[in-house]
């Protein structure tokens, strides 16, 4: 799965480990989310979504589609 | 955010209360009881002219092991700093469990060859020294399974 979690969270400022610390997990998870190592687990997914404010298909695709945000920029 | 950072530490504080050094003290206490424990019963369970020898070696031994399952018993891990809220959600978590399968399938390989050749030779092996490598095995194949999805996956 890919998804578009730096870009997010560089519009907010945040470090890997600030968003690590908002969902209450390591920051290795969040840095192996943002290199695609990693698909969080649903309730995960669901923390980010909140964290963000979107949807989680809007922050993660299948391979072939790109997440709505890099599709905009 | 951690909200409760300010109140978390290095070691962490007990799930019944009190200070780090208190959650230290306690470790050290159940360590020792547990070592005394297990040294009074190798000093009575086995027959032989040094008891008190018997006593302390497998007090000395076994304490640190009671030390550390006593820390993890008492301690409430939301305390400790750095500790994420969330572990089963954490990367580590799933290198773990990818780790603990994989070292599932090599003891059933390396146990089942072992027993097959023990079975055909009719080899005779001391049961308490078979029990300490497979122990040692198991810990040392889990270890390094972990490190390697660790390696690869990060």
């Amino acid at each position: 799965m890919e998804n578009d979690l730096p870009n997010r969270r560089a519009e907010r400022g945040w470090s890997q480990q600030r968003l690590a610390e908002e969902l209450g997990v390591s920051r290795q998870t969040v840095i192996s989310i943002e290199k695609d190592h990693y698909d969080p687990s649903l309730p995960l997914a669901f923390r980010l979504a909140e964290v963000f404010g979107c949807r989680i298909e809007d922050m993660f695709t299948g391979s072939s589609v790109k997440p709505e945000s890099q599709q905009l920029s | 955010m951690t909200e409760d950072s300010t109140l978390r530490s290095k070691w962490g504080r007990s799930k019944l209360g009190g200070t780090s050094k208190a959650l230290l003290v306690g470790s050290f206490v159940i360590g020792i009881l547990g070592g005394a424990a297990m040294g009074s019963l190798a000093a009575w369970a086995v027959s032989g002219p040094t008891p008190m020898l018997r006593f302390a070696v497998f007090a000395i031994c076994t304490a640190p092991v009671f030390t550390g399952a006593g820390y993890a018993l008492l301690v409430d891990r939301n305390t400790i700093m750095g500790a994420p809220r969330n572990p089963e959600a954490s990367i580590e978590a799933s290198w773990l469990e990818r780790a603990a399968a994989r070292t599932l399938g090599d003891v059933l390989v390396v146990f089942g060859l072992t027993a097959t050749m023990f079975a055909i030779t009719g080899w005779q092996a001391n049961t308490v020294l078979l029990l300490g490598l497979a122990l040692g095995f198991i810990m040392a194949d889990a270890g390094l399974r972990y490190l390697i999805i660790k390696r690869r996956g990060s």
